[in-house]
C-alpha cells in the first residue's frame, strides 16, 4: 500500500537547514497496523504529514496504492486523500461550530455522498463507536475520550483504506485511552492498514510492527506478530 | 453541501457576537446610505422625464456676450416660439411659459398671496403631458381669462365644491376655472399651481431682442438639435439686428455688430435640473456635482463598512484557522472554502439588510428634509429596486469577503493544526493596516469638508454685506395698502413711533432676485465700441432707501425732491462705474442710456453692497427713483421687544387698509434663506462624516479587541516584570495611533484639493487655514484613541497571573 524510497524532506529557514527526512525507505503493507516511534524532532509527524498527503517531499518517491503521488499538486491531493483516508489526531480536531453528527457527516459531504446515505453511514459509524445518544452534542459538552471516539468516527465514515492516527491516545486517560486502541485494532481486524506515531510503548504493543526513528531515518523495526 | 455552510456561517455569527454585531451595524448604515443616496440620485435623474416626448422638447436659452462675460437667459422674448417654428418644419410644437408676480387671488371672501403662477400658452400642459381630472386639456387655455388650478388650489379656494366654471378673481381680473390637475409632478424642473391662458395677454407685440418668455420647443423624434441651432443665427440677422438698429438708433451694420454676441441655442429638458444653473432658472435646480459627490460619498461609506468585515475576519483568523486545517484534511479543496467564506459574508451582508430597511425607515423623513427630496417609504419595495439592493448584497458580500476567503482558505493545514493555541496568524497585516488608514483618511477628509463647509457658510452669513440687514423689517406688498397718498401717510404714521428709525417705500429689497434689468451703454462711447455695452441690474428706491439701509455713497449726492430732474438721474454702484469704463475718470454728471434710447444723468456712486447672494460677483446696478410700482416698506428699527413693534405696526396697517392683508420679514432671516443650499451640504456633509467616523471606529474597536486578545500573554508577561498601566496602554494604542496619523498626512492634501475646488465656486470665499486641518487631526485622533483605549485599558489592568495560566 505504502512504498517509500529515499524521501527526504529538509526544512530551510534564512539560517538554518534542517533535515527532518534523512533518505528514508519504508513500505506498509495492505491490512498492517503499523507504530512509528522515535524521540520528538526525529521526524515522525513530517513522514506521517507525507503519508497523509498533506505536505510533499523534497526528494525521492512515495508510491501510495500504486500511484506515485510525490508530483501531485494540492487539489489532487485533496482529491486522493478524501476517499482513501481518514485521520486520527492527538488534540482530536473536533470542529467546535458543529454538533458530533455534523462532524463526522462532514468527510462524506466533502466526497459527495448523497443525504439519505449520508444519514445512514454517519448513523451506522456512530453506534459502532457508542456514541450514538451524543449524535446532537457539540465537542464541548463531550468528554476527551468520547471526543476521540468522535473523531476516528469520523476518520473511519468514509471507508477509508489507511487510517492515519497521531498520537490518538496523548490526550486521554489510561481508560479512555485503551478503549481507542482496542477501536483502532477492531478496524484493522476489519482491514483497515493503520499508521500510527506514538510516544507510548504501551500503545505501541497494540500494533504488528515497530518502526523507529532517529534523526530522519529509521533505525530498528520489531516485527510483534 | 450550502446547507452545511449556511449552517456553519449562522453559527459562528452567534458565537462571535462582538465581531457579528460590529459587522452587521457597520454594513446596515453602509447600506442605508447608499440606498438613501441611491435613490436621491434616481430621483435627481428622474427630471423632468415624465413628459411622453420628455427626450424631443428644448428649451431655448439664449447666451449675451457683454464686456467679457457670457450672460445665459432660460428665457427668451415673445415672438421667438412662433417665428422658430415657422421657419423650421423639423420643429412640431412651441410653448411658452411666462411667470405671473405674486398675486392676490379672491374667491367669495377667501383671499391669499399666489407667488407661483403662470401664464401658459394653451398647448403647455399638454407638452408637458399633465393629465387632467376635469376639464378638457385640448381646449381648457383656450379662450382668454380661463385658469387650470392644482387640486391644492382648488380645495384651498373651494373645498370640496367642484372648482370647475368658478371665477377666481386674481390681481383685478377675473378668471373662469376650466380645468382641474392633481399637480405638477415632483421631479418637474416647475411647480405651478395655477395656468393662466395665453390669450389674456392679448400679446401684440412680436419682438424677439428681450427676455422673460420660457419657450419649450417640441423637435422632431429625428431632428438633430445641433443642426438646428446652427440655423440660429440667420433668425438673429431676420429678426433681431433690425429691433437693435430701431431701439438703439443705430445703422444696421453697427446692430449686426453689436448682436454678434446674441446666441441662441436649445437645452435639452432632461438636462435643466441638473446642468442649467442660472439666474434665471424658474426653480432653484439640482447640480449634476453634487450627484457625483453624493455618489461617491454612497460609495466610500460602503466600502469603509467592507473594509470592518475584511479586517475583523482577518484579525479573527486564528479562531477559523483550526477549523480550515480540519476541512483540508478531510478533503475539502481551496475553492470549497473560499465558497465557504463568501457564503458567511453574503450571509451576514444580507442579514445587514434588513436592519437596513429599518434604518432606512427610521431615516427616511430626516433625509428627506435633509436632501430636499420627496422620497417614500414604499420607493424602497418596488421590484426593480428590491432586486437591486439584493444584487448590491451579494456585491457587497463578495467585496467584503473575498480577501478573508482568500487569507483563511490559504492556511497551511500542518502549521495550523500543529500548534493548538493558533497564535500563528501575526497581528500585524500590511493590507489590514492599508484598509484602516483608507477607513481613517475618508473620516477626515469628510470632517475637514464640513469644517470647510460651515465655515464658509458662516463666512457668507457674517461678511460685511455693504448695508444694514440687522433690525430691518420689510413689510411686503405696499401696493395694496391703496393709493399713493395711502401709502405715504402710513408711511408717516410709522416714523411717529420713536422705535422706528427710518422708512422706505419702493419696489427692490436686497435678497430678492427678482429685480429688472438691461443692458446699457456710457453716452460718451459709442454704443457698437467693443465692449462697451453692458447689463445692468435696476433698483426702483426711494429718497430715504440709502439711508434707511445704510448703503454708503461714495461721491456725488442722494435723490433729493429739491432737484425735479432727478427722475431721470441714476445712481449707480462702484461696480457699475468700473464695468462702464469709468474708473480714472468722475462719473458723476456722465450720462447712461438703457436700450430703448432713454437717457439717464448719473448723480451719485455708491459703494458696492451685496444685494444678491454673497455667492454671485456684485453686478452693476442702477438705482433710479420709481414711483409707480412699490412692493414694500422697508422699515429700520431699534427695539429689543420686536413683538410689541410689530403689533404696534400691524394696528397702523389695519387703520390705513382694514382689509389688506398684513405680511412682513425680516431682512436677516430672509437673508439667511439665501444660503439653503449651503446649509444643507454642510448637513448632509456632517452626516457622512459621522456616519463614517462611527464606521471606522466600529472597525477599530473589534480590532483593537481581537488585538489585545491575542497580545494578552505579552501584556502578562510585560506586566510581571514592570510595565505600568500607561505603558502598556500606550504599546497596545501606539500601533493605531501610527495608522491614524498617516491617514490624516494622506487626507489633508486630498481634503485641500476637493476644497479648494468647491470653493472656486464661490466669488467671495475663506481662505483654507492650517488649523481648520489640524483640529479635524486632533478630533481624529482623539475619538481613535478612546476607541482603542477601551480595550487596551482593559487588557493593561487584567491580572497577568490569570492570561499566563490559560496558556
Amino acid at each position: 500500500m505504502i512504498k517509500i524510497k529515499d524521501l527526504e524532506k529538509i526544512y530551510r529557514t534564512e539560517e538554518v537547514e534542517t533535515i527532518a527526512l534523512n533518505k528514508l525507505s519504508m513500505e506498509v503493507k495492505e491490512g498492517e497496523f503499523v507504530a512509528v516511534m522515535g524521540p520528538s524532532g526525529c521526524g515522525k509527524s513530517t513522514l506521517l504529514n507525507i503519508l497523509g498527503l498533506l505536505d510533499d517531499s523534497d526528494n525521492g518517491s512515495f508510491v501510495f496504492n500504486g500511484v506515485e503521488v510525490t508530483k501531485f499538486n494540492e487539489r489532487k491531493r485533496a482529491e486522493m486523500r478524501k476517499h482513501n483516508i481518514g485521520f486520527v489526531f492527538q488534540s482530536f480536531n473536533l470542529i467546535d461550530e458543529l454538533t458530533v453528527y455534523e462532524n463526522v457527516e462532514l468527510p462524506l459531504i466533502y466526497t459527495g455522498v448523497k443525504t439519505p446515505d449520508r444519514k445512514a453511514k454517519v448513523e451506522a459509524v456512530l453506534d459502532k463507536m457508542k456514541i450514538m445518544h451524543r449524535r446532537n452534542h457539540y465537542p464541548q459538552q463531550l468528554s476527551g475520550g468520547q471526543q476521540q471516539r468522535v473523531a476516528v468516527a469520523r476518520a473511519v465514515v468514509n471507508n477509508p483504506k489507511l487510517i492515519l492516527a497521531d498520537e490518538p491516545t496523548g490526550n486521554l486517560d489510561s481508560s479512555n485511552g485503551n478503549e481507542v486502541m482496542e477501536l483502532l485494532t477492531d478496524l484493522n481486524e476489519q482491514g483497515t492498514t493503520i499508521v500510527m506515531v506514538t510516544h507510548s510503548e504501551h500503545d505501541a504493543k497494540f500494533s504488528h510492527r515497530i518502526i523507529r526513528m532517529l534523526d530522519g531515518q529509521t533505525v530498528t523495526e520489531n516485527i510483534l506478530v | 453541501m450550502l446547507k452545511n455552510y449556511l449552517k456553519i456561517a449562522l453559527r459562528n455569527l452567534g458565537k462571535n457576537k462582538t465581531f457579528s454585531i460590529i459587522n452587521v451595524f457597520g454594513l446596515s448604515l453602509g447600506l442605508a446610505c447608499c440606498l438613501l443616496i441611491a435613490s436621491f440620485v434616481f430621483s435627481e435623474l428622474s427630471y423632468d422625464t415624465y413628459p411622453e416626448k420628455a427626450n424631443q422638447i428644448y428649451r431655448v436659452e439664449l447666451n449675451v456676450t457683454g464686456n467679457g462675460t457670457v450672460e445665459t437667459y432660460t428665457n427668451v422674448d415673445v415672438a421667438v416660439g412662433a417665428g422658430m417654428m415657422n421657419a423650421y418644419p423639423e420643429i412640431q410644437a412651441f410653448t411658452r411659459l411666462l411667470n405671473l408676480r405674486e398675486s392676490f387671488v379672491k374667491y367669495n371672501n377667501k383671499e391669499f398671496k399666489e407667488g407661483n403662477m403662470a401664464v401658459v400658452d394653451s398647448n403647455f400642459l399638454q407638452v408637458f403631458s399633465i393629465p387632467f381630472i376635469s376639464g378638457d386639456a385640448k381646449t381648457a387655455l383656450n379662450e382668454p381669462n380661463s385658469i387650470v388650478i392644482t387640486n391644492a388650489l382648488a380645495t384651498k379656494y373651494f373645498g370640496s365644491e367642484n372648482p370647475i366654471g368658478k371665477q377666481l378673481v386674481v390681481g383685478a381680473s377675473t378668471f373662469k376655472v376650466t380645468g382641474l390637475i392633481d399637480k405638477i409632478p415632483d421631479n418637474s424642473h416647475f411647480h405651478k399651481d395655477a395656468f393662466i391662458s395665453m390669450s389674456t395677454m392679448h400679446l401684440t407685440n412680436q419682438t424677439w431682442s428681450n427676455v422673460s418668455f420660457y419657450t419649450y420647443l417640441v423637435l422632431d423624434s429625428k431632428a438633430d438639435p445641433k443642426l438646428l441651432e446652427a440655423k440660429f443665427p440667420e433668425l438673429v440677422k431676420k429678426h433681431v439686428v433690425p429691433e437693435v438698429a430701431k431701439d438703439m438708433g443705430i445703422s444696421m451694420a453697427e446692430a449686426q455688430k453689436s448682436v454678434n454676441t446674441f446666441v441662441f441655442f436649445l437645452e435639452p429638458l432632461t438636462r435643466i435640473h441638473l446642468y442649467s444653473n442660472t439666474k434665471y432658472e424658474l426653480e432653484a435646480n439640482g447640480d449634476i456635482q453634487y450627484v457625483y459627490i453624493f455618489s461617491a460619498l454612497a460609495i466610500f461609506i460602503l466600502l469603509l463598512a467592507c473594509v470592518n468585515f475584511t479586517n475583523l475576519s482577518t484579525a479573527a483568523s486564528a479562531k477559523r484557522a483550526r477549523e480550515v486545517g480540519i476541512r483540508k484534511v478531510i478533503g475539502s479543496e481551496k475553492k470549497q472554502l473560499m465558497i465557504q467564506f463568501l457564503v458567511e459574508s453574503v450571509l451576514l451582508t444580507y442579514i445587514a439588510i434588513v436592519f437596513t430597511y429599518a434604518l432606512v425607515y427610521a431615516l427616511v423623513p430626516h433625509f428627506n428634509q435633509l436632501a430636499g427630496t420627496h422620497l417614500s417609504f414604499g420607493f424602497f419595495f418596488s421590484v426593480p429596486f428590491i432586486l437591486s439592493v439584493l444584487a448590491l448584497g451579494l456585491v457587497v458580500g463578495i467585496l467584503a469577503g473575498i480577501y478573508p476567503a482568500f487569507f483563511l482558505s490559504s492556511f497551511n493545514i500542518i502549521s495550523v493544526l500543529k500548534s493548538s493555541s493558533s497564535t500563528s496568524t501575526k497581528h500585524r497585516s500590511p493590507l489590514r493596516s492599508g484598509l484602516v488608514i483608507f477607513q481613517f483618511a475618508v473620516s477626515t477628509i469628510l470632517i475637514i469638508s464640513t469644517l470647510v463647509v460651515y465655515q464658509q457658510l458662516h463666512y457668507m452669513q457674517n461678511k460685511k454685506l455693504g448695508y444694514d440687514k440687522e433690525q430691518v423689517l420689510y413689510l411686503q406688498d405696499a401696493y395694496i395698502l391703496g393709493s399713493k397718498d395711502v401709502q405715504n401717510s402710513f408711511k408717516q404714521e410709522l416714523l411717529k413711533d420713536s422705535r422706528i428709525l427710518n422708512v422706505s417705500v419702493g419696489t427692490d429689497v436686497p435678497g430678492n432676485p427678482n429685480m429688472d434689468g438691461t443692458q446699457v451703454y456710457p453716452k460718451d462711447k459709442a454704443a457698437n465700441e467693443n465692449g462697451t455695452e453692458i447689463h445692468a441690474n435696476i433698483y426702483h428706491i426711494d429718497y430715504d432707501y440709502l439711508s434707511t439701509l445704510g448703503i454708503k455713497m461714495l461721491h456725488g449726492r442722494n435723490f433729493s425732491n429739491e432737484f425735479p430732474t432727478d427722475s431721470f438721474a441714476v445712481i449707480i454702484n462702484q461696480a457699475a462705474v468700473n464695468d462702464l469704463g469709468w474708473a480714472n475718470t468722475d462719473p458723476i454728471g456722465k450720462t447712461i442710456v438703457t436700450s430703448g434710447q432713454h437717457e439717464f444723468k448719473v448723480i451719485g456712486v455708491a459703494s458696492d453692497f451685496h444685494y444678491a447672494s454673497v455667492k454671485q460677483k456684485i453686478a452693476p446696478l442702477m438705482m433710479m427713483l420709481g414711483n409707480n410700482y412699490r412692493t414694500g416698506f422697508i422699515v429700520k428699527i431699534k427695539t429689543s421687544d420686536v413683538q410689541r413693534l410689530l403689533a404696534d405696526v400691524k394696528k397702523k396697517w389695519d387703520v390705513a387698509n382694514p382689509v389688506a392683508p398684513f405680511s412682513y420679514y425680516f431682512l436677516d432671516e430672509h437673508f439667511a434663506s439665501l444660503y439653503a443650499a449651503e446649509q444643507r451640504t454642510g448637513q448632509i456633509f456632517s452626516a457622512f462624516a459621522i456616519i463614517a467616523i462611527l464606521i471606522a471606529c466600529l472597525g477599530l474597536f473589534g480590532l483593537a479587541t481581537y488585538i489585545t486578545q491575542q497580545r494578552v500573554k505579552e501584556i502578562g508577561i510585560r506586566k510581571i516584570f514592570g510595565a505600568t498601566i500607561p505603558n502598556l496602554v500606550m504599546l497596545v494604542s501606539k500601533e493605531f495611533l501610527k495608522l491614524v496619523i498617516i491617514a490624516f498626512v494622506l487626507a489633508i492634501p486630498l481634503a485641500w484639493w476637493a476644497m479648494h475646488k468647491w470653493l472656486q465656486d464661490y466669488q467671495y470665499r475663506i481662505d483654507l487655514k492650517w488649523w481648520i486641518f489640524l483640529s479635524a487631526g486632533i478630533l481624529v485622533m482623539l475619538i481613535a484613541v478612546l476607541t482603542v483605549s477601551f480595550q487596551s485599558v482593559k487588557a493593561a489592568i487584567a491580572n497577568p497571573v490569570k492570561s499566563l495560566r490559560t496558556e
